[in-house]
This record gives structure tokens, sequence and C-alpha cells, in this order.
């Protein structure tokens, strides 16, 4: 082997041979929407499904070779375009206010009269929306397969989409076989269409198609066609409060490097508002914790976890390439640094299964474009790693730092996380799935398609027996023609993800992707070439943005309506899908502006309403309501959050205390229980609360108030973290006298214990405060009389007295120690700890 | 947003939508479930057939291409109606349950891709994103209030949250977790008296309901709600443990082991009222390599683990309440690969037991390629002309109509489009 160190990058290489901000909520204002809302959200979901495409349509079929997706079943007509906002009054008030280029359709009663629908009007609804802007624009679009046809399509976001394709249509409709149009004839294959039969002559599909020709050989004449018009305003996000900016900040910290604000960053925002907000955002996304959580959200994605525990990564790489492999086999402590020995094989093996995720983390951090994720000709090795892949003359810093990274190339293509070992293994390939299922993965977490979900035909076995039907069998061909080509640029790699040079199959689809070929020059780098194509591709790009969108919030982006949805519900989910897809395009703008600066991507979410939405405003109407059913946060921490947010609060996580061993990250504990996963088997975190989710909070509350009370008493009020206002003896009565300020005190604490724990900021006179005290006064009570009859011990349970210094375990000076409880008001204050801590806004966010 | 995020505000807000399904209740209910109860079984990866009840074997050793190489044509077996591959452990398990068993063969899955062949197995549908798991709906029509009223330990457990699938780790650990308030699940000492615990918990409740009725965001109420709901249900762990066997499953082989020690934990929480569907699953049927070795040894272990399944439930006295679907992705080639592995095939087969289930039998059937042949819809004979193709759709549409749950507007809303075969699960 050898390798050469790039002088201007300092890269390594090896030779291994061939192998939209708002700070203040704004109130709805009826007047500015002169119909019901129920009205301007039925005209506003008309006006969505016209712009399905805004993310639907462009992210996934604008450049793709997708054939079909479903539309909803039943009468499909009637949902995007309900009876009800047909009968509009026709009056000035219903011209609304402008947004440039998107069509409304008209409906008869409005402008055309008794009902008249102009061709335009009919092309739009019966056909396009039916299904020609799924069964054809798949193919039919500038880069789809049919690229090369007459019929090429315009999306949705191109204007004047819908007239153009009006046009485009008419003027293909002229062309006929023995005087019948091929409009009829391609797409049931009675003449030979290469997308096969989308529909029969006795579908609904003909018949539109047929009534289409007889508009275009005798145009209707209605009063006035239909103008391309603005929609209604509306804004939508009016009716939300948002939270303040401090409340924001808190959530921020939290989810981001798992710990609370600092007093500076809140004050600095207090006083200087959004942009110290953003400056402070600035800071923490540099801190090395969040690209933990940037690692551990892109995990969720790529699951490369899976190898992390023992040699399971090393033992992937190949042994005949990276014979050092495992060196950390031959180490010996009585000749090696004993430390280094110790930490070798959990390093090294954490440093080869991470290499995909620490890339991410690395470009981030070096704030470079996030498409490099994709486009680094290099790979990342720390002290550890190094060794196995045979960089043993790279320098390090510190040689004991799993932390410390190098940039360094094998003498083979790299193409950022496509070409890792760990990637390519995570989703490895087989001699006849030819990388098909690769190509799915990068299709799906790369670019936002779902390749699957075009797929409408059910595969019929005895149908696949013919030849190569993965090319010719229209079955099999509606997902391999997108597939094929780019399983073809993966070529370079191996089943296991060794790089080889080998010849393509030549049944299979040239390999390329969306229609671009991939030249015969450079198929000895396809993956790198592949990459070059769509890393500055708007699908990327605002895959990024929902990536991110639901490891942040824990939602899902919304989908396209689909199924038998009343008119309301339909066209409260279209409003909701449409304006998601703006803030979703917006932000990904600005992160494309900024050279594709992830923090930038990071930052716009956090700011907007989907991070920050608080509640809806009074008397909102129900539609309104409806169509932000989805709005906001409300996510089930995950249990590495829950941990973090132990840590963050409580000053240390659930653990057990002789080994510090985490119990709700540990497989063998709760990890399982509260829905995490294990980058393996279990691959889906669970988002919803269960009995079994709802008893492992419960036992964390107690043993969480059980080790913690008792022991924060032993410390100087000025140091505690959860009762500074009070003593462990303090008591509403002591010795059979009242004590007169200790509610005032209590309630002090327990205003205390929200904010900390909660985020809360409650008065002293909030309901809340006086309700958590009550529960403190009745255990209290309860307590005199268990201990006054001999039934309760004045003693703490061993497990809660106050010997042990937490996290350490280690004991107490005895003089410090806290064992008994006179008066009751520890197990008092645990009862209130175990309340809080069982709390809907602790277990969420 | 989905149809089933509008289950959520339908049943928060109380708007009116016209959706042919019931809003799912938030409140959870604690009354025990008394069955009938079912396991989905999932062996995941795409078992073979061939390689168990639906045998093909060599002809002869000169065979070209033979669909495979470990057994003859010549020595395959008979348990009762039920012939099976004479491997692994397929003679002990056939010849104990060909009585109770039903077989169906010759599936036309409709895919080769693992997420689509186990959603389409699993729930009749692969073409809609997240549709819901048999079990996952049938949870739901009968208890789905019930805090855990699905247990699933992995496999394709799609809910369209109708439910809340609740996932089990360390069985041990459940011990624990039936007594939250003690400091270990052996020791008497509590962490708080029974008073405070009781009035900890009165307050939590209160707390929640208090939260689910402020302004704030449909969101948050919804979830509270759910909160709200697991809360009421927590107690009944404690009901599932007292039904746990003393000693867990401690078995040579860990992936029976892992896979018995799920069976007791679902038959202790049928037994227990506590669930009424539960996913069961066993991995490692993905065989593109060592297909013969590897593949015997993994059917084996299932059928062990089956084995171990019936005697629980046997044990617990639920013979007659609970159904038993094992299924898997799809089927494999009827070949091998370069590898001595066989790769994915769209034609599979499924077993099903339970009350009124009449076993002994096979439905369906493939050729000698391992293709599907078309039966009768009545007489679920094999025909040569005519006739359908049985798939998932039909199975499912049948398995609704056995469960009683056809009409249900869950499964209406869920529909499967598949015909009711109505002598399949007589």
């Amino acid at each position: 082997m050898t390798f050469s160190q790039k002088k201007k990058t300092g890269i390594l290489s090896i030779g291994v041979g061939l192998a939209t901000t708002r700070t203040k909520s704004v109130r709805f204002n009826p007047r500015r929407v002169p119909k019901s809302v129920n009205q301007v959200l039925q005209d506003l979901a008309a006006e969505a499904s016209m712009r399905v495409s805004v993310t639907f349509l462009v992210a996934l079929f604008l450049v793709s070779c997708a054939t079909y997706v479903e539309a909803p079943p039943g009468d499909q007509q009637d949902q995007l375009f309900p009876s009800s906002i047909h009968k509009g009054n026709g009056s000035p008030e219903d011209i609304f206010q402008t947004e440039v280029g998107v069509y409304v359709p008209t409906f008869g009663d409005d402008l055309g009269g008794n009902g008249c629908v102009s061709d335009l009007d009919y092309f739009a609804q019966d056909v396009w929306q039916a299904f020609m802007s799924t069964q054809c624009f798949a193919c039919h679009n500038a880069s789809g397969l049919a690229s090369g046809t007459d019929l090429v399509l315009k999306g949705a976001s191109e204007s004047d989409y819908l007239q153009d394709n009006f046009n485009i249509v008419k003027n293909i409709s002229t062309q006929t076989v023995d005087d019948v149009s091929i409009l009829l004839l391609k797409p049931t294959n009675q003449l030979n269409h290469g997308g096969g039969e989308r529909f029969g002559v006795a579908s609904s599909e003909y018949g539109a198609l047929q009534e289409l020709l007889g508009r275009f050989a005798q145009p209707t004449d209605c009063i006035s066609d239909p103008p391309i018009v603005d929609p209604p305003f509306l804004d939508y996000f009016a009716v939300l409060e948002q939270s303040e900016l401090t409340a924001a900040l808190r959530k921020a910290t939290l989810n981001l490097v798992g710990r609370l604000p600092e007093a500076q960053e809140v004050a600095s925002v207090e006083n200087a508002g959004e942009d110290a907000f953003r400056a402070v955002l600035e800071n923490i996304l540099s801190e090395e914790a969040f690209f933990d959580r940037l690692k551990e959200l892109y995990n969720d994605i790529f699951l490369t976890d899976r190898y992390i525990s023992g040699n399971q990564a090393a033992n992937l790489l190949n042994a005949e390439l990276f014979p050092n492999r495992m060196f950390y086999n031959d180490l010996d402590p009585t000749v090696d640094d004993p430390a280094w020995v110790e930490a070798a094989q959990d390093y090294t093996n954490k440093s080869i299964a991470r290499e995909p995720l620490d890339l991410i983390a690395h470009v981030v951090r070096e704030g470079r474009p996030f498409h490099e994720i994709l486009t680094a000709d290099y790979m990342l090795v720390n002290p550890f790693s190094a060794i196995s892949y045979g960089f043993d003359e790279v320098s390090f810093v510190d040689q004991l730092d799993p932390t410390e990274f190098k940039e360094v190339q094998l003498d083979t293509p790299h193409a950022g996380l496509l070409s890792s070992v760990m990637f390519l293994r995570r989703f490895p390939s087989t001699n006849t799935n030819r990388n098909r299922h690769r190509a799915y993965v990068f299709y799906k977490k790369f670019l936002g398609i779902d390749v699957l979900e075009f797929d409408d035909q059910d595969v019929d076995p005895s149908a696949i027996s013919g030849f190569n039907p993965t090319m010719f069998n229209a079955g099999c061909a509606s997902c391999h023609d997108i597939l094929d080509p780019v399983a073809g640029t993966f070529q370079n790699r191996s089943n296991s993800g060794r790089y080889r040079l080998t010849d393509w199959y030549v049944g299979m689809q040239h390999p390329g992707i969306d229609g671009t070929l991939l030249p015969m020059e450079e198929t000895h780098r396809a993956l790198p070439w592949l990459v070059e194509q769509v890393a500055t591709d708007e699908r990327f790009a605002l895959q990024a943005v929902r990536t991110l969108y639901q490891g942040l919030t824990g939602q899902e982006p919304l989908r396209v309506p689909e199924g038998n949805l009343s008119p309301d519900a339909f066209a409260a989910q279209m409003l909701a899908f449409n304006e998601e897809a703006k803030v979703f395009q917006g932000i990904k703008d600005s992160f494309v502006a900024d050279n594709y600066n992830l923090k930038t991507l990071i930052k716009e979410l956090i700011l907007s309403p989907y991070f920050r939405a608080l509640a809806l405003e009074d008397e909102v109407e129900s539609e309104l309501e409806l169509a932000h059913a989805q709005t906001g946060s409300a996510r089930l921490l995950t249990p590495e959050m829950l941990h973090r947010k132990m840590e963050a609060t409580l000053n240390f996580p659930w653990v057990h205390f002789n080994n510090q061993r985490s119990k709700i990250l540990s497989r063998g504990d709760f990890l399982y229980f509260y829905g995490g996963i294990n980058s393996n088997t279990i691959t889906k975190r669970m988002t919803e609360p269960n009995g079994i989710i709802a008893s492992v909070s419960t036992r964390m509350a107690n043993e969480m108030a059980c080790s913690l009370t008792a022991f924060d008493f032993t410390r100087d009020a000025s140091e505690r973290m959860l009762f500074p206002y009070v003593e462990h003896d303090d008591a509403p009565v002591v010795d059979n006298i009242a004590d007169p300020l200790f509610s005032a005190a209590a309630k002090t604490n327990i205003r205390y214990l929200f904010k900390r724990l909660l985020g809360e900021d409650l008065a002293l006179s909030d309901p809340e405060v006086e309700s958590t005290y009550q529960l403190f006064n009745d255990v209290w009570l309860d307590g005199q009389q268990g201990m006054a009859n001999d039934t309760y011990s004045e003693n703490l349970t061993y497990a809660c007295r106050g010997r042990w210094d937490r996290p350490s375990n280690d004991l107490l000076p005895e003089e410090l120690r806290i064992s008994g409880d006179e008066t009751y008001s520890i197990r008092s204050w645990m009862a209130v700890l175990t309340y809080l801590l069982s709390d809907y806004f602790y277990l969420y966010e | 947003m989905d149809r089933r995020h509008f289950l959520k505000l339908s049943a928060l807000t109380g708007v009116g939508l016209s959706l042919p399904m019931l809003p799912r209740p938030l409140m959870a209910s604690t009354e025990p479930f008394a069955g009938p109860y079912v396991i989905m079984v999932n062996a995941t990866g795409g078992w073979d057939p061939t390689s168990f009840c639906d045998p093909k074997g060599m002809q002869s050793e000169t065979e070209i291409n033979p669909v495979n190489t470990n057994y003859f044509s010549g020595d395959i077996a008979m348990a009762g109606n039920i012939p099976y591959a004479p491997i692994g452990y397929n003679e002990t398990f056939f010849n104990k349950y060909h009585q109770r068993l039903l077989i169906m063969n010759g599936i036309d899955v409709g895919t080769s891709n693992h997420d689509t062949g186990r959603q389409t197995v699993f729930s009749g549908r692969g073409d809609r994103t997240a549709f819901p798991s048999l079990a996952a709906l049938y949870s739901a029509t009968q208890a789905g209030t019930l805090p855990m009223s699905y247990l699933s330990f992995g496999g394709y457990d799609a809910s369209a949250e109708l439910v809340s699938p609740a996932r089990v780790g360390d069985v041990g650990d459940l011990r624990l977790l039936a007594k939250p308030n003690h400091t270990s699940a052996t020791s008497s000492d509590t962490y708080h008296s029974d008073y405070a615990y009781g009035r900890i918990r009165q307050a939590v409740l209160a707390r929640l309901q208090r939260v689910q009725s402020r302004q704030g965001l449909s969101q948050h109420r919804t979830q509270s709600a759910f909160l709200h709901g697991a809360r009421l249900g927590e107690g009944i762990l404690q009901e599932l443990n007292t039904h746990l066997p003393e000693d867990l499953a401690d078995l040579d082989d860990n992936s029976v082991q892992q896979f018995a020690r799920q069976a007791q934990v679902i038959v202790a929480a049928f037994k227990s009222g506590a669930a009424v569907s539960a996913n069961a699953v066993m991995g490692g049927f993905d065989t593109h390599g060592n297909h013969n070795n590897s593949h015997t040894l993994q059917l084996s272990r299932l059928f062990q683990g089956l084995d171990y399944l019936y005697e629980e439930i046997d044990r617990q006295g639920l013979s007659d309440l609970v159904y038993v679907v094992v299924g898997s992705d799809f089927g494999r080639t009827p070949y091998y690969n370069p590898n001595n592995g066989k790769d994915h095939w769209g034609t599979s087969s499924m077993m099903a037991s339970g009350p009124g289930i009449t076993g002994n039998r096979v439905v369906g059937a493939s050729d000698a390629g391992f293709n599907h042949l078309n039966i009768d819809p009545t007489t679920l004979g094999v025909v040569s002309t005519g006739g359908l193709v049985l798939e998932p759709k039909h199975i499912h549409a049948s398995l609704r109509a056995k469960l009683g749950i056809a009409t249900h507007a869950h499964s209406q809303a869920f529909e499967v489009f598949g015909q009711v075969l109505p002598g399949l699960f007589a």
C-alpha cells in the first residue's frame, strides 16, 4: 500500500489497488377574507390542488421518471373541486389579492354563467388534475423517460403551465392514425406506448380525453375564458400564537445541544430580540453536542449505528485490503500505552461505523456546502480508524482523541456517504438485486422520492417469466425504469461495498439519472458522476429541509391528501400541505442562497411557526383549526432526548449508580420499552405513548425523585438544583407550631420547579402552583397521621436517603447525610418531584 | 397530512368529518378483553415455502436446476393432509399440529420488495402508505383503548394510528415495570406510601385533563389525551405480571429463546385481558447465500418457536380463543443463484389456525416452477381456467370476515378490496 498527502487540502490518499419568521402573533382578520373561512379554505384547496406541484409534482416527478402516483379513490373531481365552491356570487369581493401566476379555476356560475365550463377549466379539472398530472407527466416531462417524444408537459412550478399544457395536448391531438388521435391510442396502448397501457377504452380517463378532443374540435364559447387570477388572501399562520423567543430558546437548546440556555443567552435574546436569537443559535450550532445531535438525527435516516458495537464495523472492512482493520487485537498493554490499548477497540469500531455520520458533522462543522456529504472526494479517519485503513503516517494532535478527524483519500473514487463502506453495507446489494435497493435508498433518502409509491400495479410473478421483465414488462418497468439507471451508477461497488471495475449488465437500463446517461469515460467513477448531477438539485436541498424538519420537530412532513375525504377535510388538508410546502420552499431557498449552509436551514426551521407554534388563538374557525391539526411540534421525547433533558434539568440522567449505565438508553433496560431503536431490527421510533411507555416514565419519575430529593437537601441552598427555597425539615407545622412563612416559600420553590423542569413561567398565584402545593400538603398531612400511628417510619426508604453523592455514588461525609424525615417534608417533596417528572410537558417538547 | 391524523383531530374537536370511519377514542379502557385474540407471526426476510409446506424436491440427482437440492420429491412426507419437506424440524412440527393448521399455498404476494411484501402479507395491501396490519386493525375494532391493546415485538406493525402499538424489550424488565412504586421487582420497599402514590397519580391525571382543555395546539391536546389514556392503563401490567410464567424461557438456541419469551408475554397479555392482538417476529430468512443450510436452520427455529407458542397457548387455556397467522415477506426463487442462495420470489404461503378454522387442510397450490395456480373461489380447488389468483387481499378480506370486523368502520376505511372466500377460514 502507498499513500500520499494532498498538499492544498491536507488530504491523504492511500493506494489499495482496485479494491419566514414571526415574533408576534397576529389575529386572524375576517374582514380581510370576505367569504366565510370555510369557503376560502375550499377555494384555497382548489388553488392548492392546482399547485400540488410545489412539493408533490416538483419534488416527486419534475425530473424523475415515475410513471404513476395513485390518485385518491372515489370521485376525485368532487374532492378537489367540491360543489360548494362552484357557487360563489361573483361579487367584486371575490377578486382576491394577488400572488403571481397561480391558476385558480373559475366555476360556471362565477364567470361563465349558466354552468358553462371553459375548455381550459375542463382540461385543468377533468384531465390534468384528474390523471394527466400523475399518469402522464411522470414520464412526459423535460427530464422524464418520455422527454424525447412530442409530448413534453410542463410542471406546475413553471409559469403558465396549464395554458401551455393545454396547447401542447391540443397540438399533439392532431396526430392521428386511421383518423383516431394518438391522444387516445397511446395511453391505451392501441398504438405502441413506452409506458404501456395506462388505462382502457372504457375508463373515465379515456372518456375525459374524448370529451377534450370534442372541445378541441368545437371550442366552448363561454362568456369569457377563465382568467389567470390570484389566490385568495389568507395569512394562514396569523391564527397562531407563537412562543416567546426565550421559550423558543429553551426548546432549541434542549433539542439541539441537550442543555438549558445560559442566563446571558436569555438576557441577550430578551434585550435584542430575533437578531440576538440568531446569534445565540449560531453559537449553539457550533457546540460539539450539536454535532452529536446531528449524527443522532441522521442515524435515524441511515441507521449505520447498527455496527457500532464490538467488532461489527471493523469486521465489515475487507481483510485483504485492510489487513490492519482490527489492529487492536495485536496490541500488548505491557508494551503499548495501556490507556490507548483499552480504548482502541471501542474507538476504532465506533469511528469506522460512524464514518458516514461523522462526515455529515464534519461538513457542517467546517461550514462547507451541505451537498459535500455526497461530493466529498475524501473520507474521514481519526487516530484509531486511520490505522485500520492503513493511514499509519497521518499525524494527529492527540493520538488518544477519537474526535480528531483528518480527511484522507483512498485511491478509489470517493462520493461522500455513497462510497462509505458502512453505507454500502447497511444498504447491501446482491447479484440479482444489482444495486437497485441502493438506488431506491438514494432516491428516498437524498432526493425525497419514494419510487415504490409510483408503482400502481401489482406484480404478477407468473408474468415475470418473460424475457428481461425489468425492461420489457410494464408492471416491472414502472419502477425499474427509474431505479435501474441509478443502480447502474453504483456499478463500481460490489455487494459488500468494495470498489471494482466491471462490465455493467447490458440487460439493464443504461446507467444515469433523470435521462442523463453516464458517459463511458466516467464509468470508473460512476458514483462521483452521479452525485455531481444532483448536488445542486432542488430535490436534494428540499429533502434536507424535510429531514431536519422531522428530526427537530418529530413531525413527518405532510402528504398530499388521500382517501375518501369530505370536501371540508380535503380542503383543510390541502391547505395545510400547501402552506407547509411554501414554508419549506422558503427555507430551502435560504439554505441554497447561503451556499447550502445547514446551520442556516436549521435556524430558519427553528424560527418558523412549525417549531414555535404555541397555540391557536381563540375563536378560530373549526375549518382552520382542522387545517392546523399538525402544526407545531408535540413530540414524545425520544429516549435520547429524555436522557439529555434529565441531564440538563436534574444535573444527571437516569442511571444505574453502580456503573453509570443509562436506564433509558440501555437495550438491557428500557430503551425498547420506551420506543427507542437499535438501527438494526428496530428502526422506527415510537411516537405515541402506551401503557408500557407510561409505566417506564412513572418508574423514572419515582426513581429520580427518590435519588435526588434528599440528596439535593444535603447541599447548601445556594448549590441546590431543585430545592433552593426550602429546607428539608421545613414544614407547614413544626412541633405543633404553624410556620406562617412556609406556604410562600414552598410555592416559590414550586414555581421554580415549574420553570426549571417544565419551562413554564407561572405566577405565584397560578392555580397550577396552588394545585401542586395542595399535593405537597395532602401527602404531608397523611405523613403526619402515618407517623403518629407508627404506620410510617421517621426514616426514609434506604434507597431514597441522602447518603450518596450523585451521580458518582460515592458515600457522602457522615455529617452531610440525610436519612431521617421526621417532618415528612422530604417525602412530600418527593411526591411533588414525581408529579412534575411525570408531567406531559416534561415528557414532551 | 393523511387521514389518520384527522382521526385525532376529529376525536379531539368533534369536527364532523365525513370519513367512513370512527374516530379513535382518546380515553383508555381498562376493561379486560376476553378474546378472541390474534397473533401475527412475522418470519421476516422472505421464507421459502418449498422448504416446508409447499414442498418441491429434486426428481433425481441429475436434475438440472432443481427447485431444491436438499431433498428428493419422493421423500416428501405427509402429516395428515399436509405435505411437508422432510428437512429440519418440519416432521415434528407438522405431525404435532397438522390438525389445527390451515396451509395456504400459491399466494401471489405481487412484489419482491421486502417492505412492500411485508406490508401486503400482514395488512392485505401494499400500495398504500402505512396501511394497518390486521393485528392493529383488529385491536382497534375490539379494544383499541386498552393501554397495550396491540403488543408488538417488531415485524410489520403499522397501525395507521388507529392504535398505539406497545413494544416490549427484555421480558424480565416487565416485572419491574409492573411494580413502578417498588424499589425492585422483588422488594416490598416502595418509593412512596400507598396514599402518596395514589395522590400523585390522581394529580397527574387531573393535570393531564387540564392540559387537554387548554386552548393550545391541537397536537398538544391530542398527545396529552393519548398520554392520559396510557396512564390509565399502567396498572394492567400488574395483571399481566401475574400471568407470566415464574421462569422465562431459557433455551439453548438464542433465536428460539427470544421467540419463546415473546410467546410467553403475548399469551400472558391475552390471559390477563391486557392485549387484543400481537406481533411476534423472527428474522433471518433472507438467504441470498448458502440457502440450504441457513434457511433450513431458520425454519427449524421458527417451528420450534411456534411449537413453544402453541404449547403456551394451550397451557394458559386459550386454545379456543387465539388465532395464529404466520407469514413472510414473500417466497424465494425456485432455483439457486451463484452463491447457492435463493432470491426473492412473489409466490408464497401462509399458515393459520384458530377457533372455527378447520385444520388439516391445504388451500391453493403452485406449479412445479413455483408459480401460483388459480383456485375456484367457492370450492377453493385448483382450476386450470378461470378462478382467481389467491392473494393476500383475499386472505385478509376473509380473515376480517372471520373475525367479524369486515363491516367495521375502520375496516371500511382501510379496505383491502379482496373477495371474501367463504370456505377459507371455515
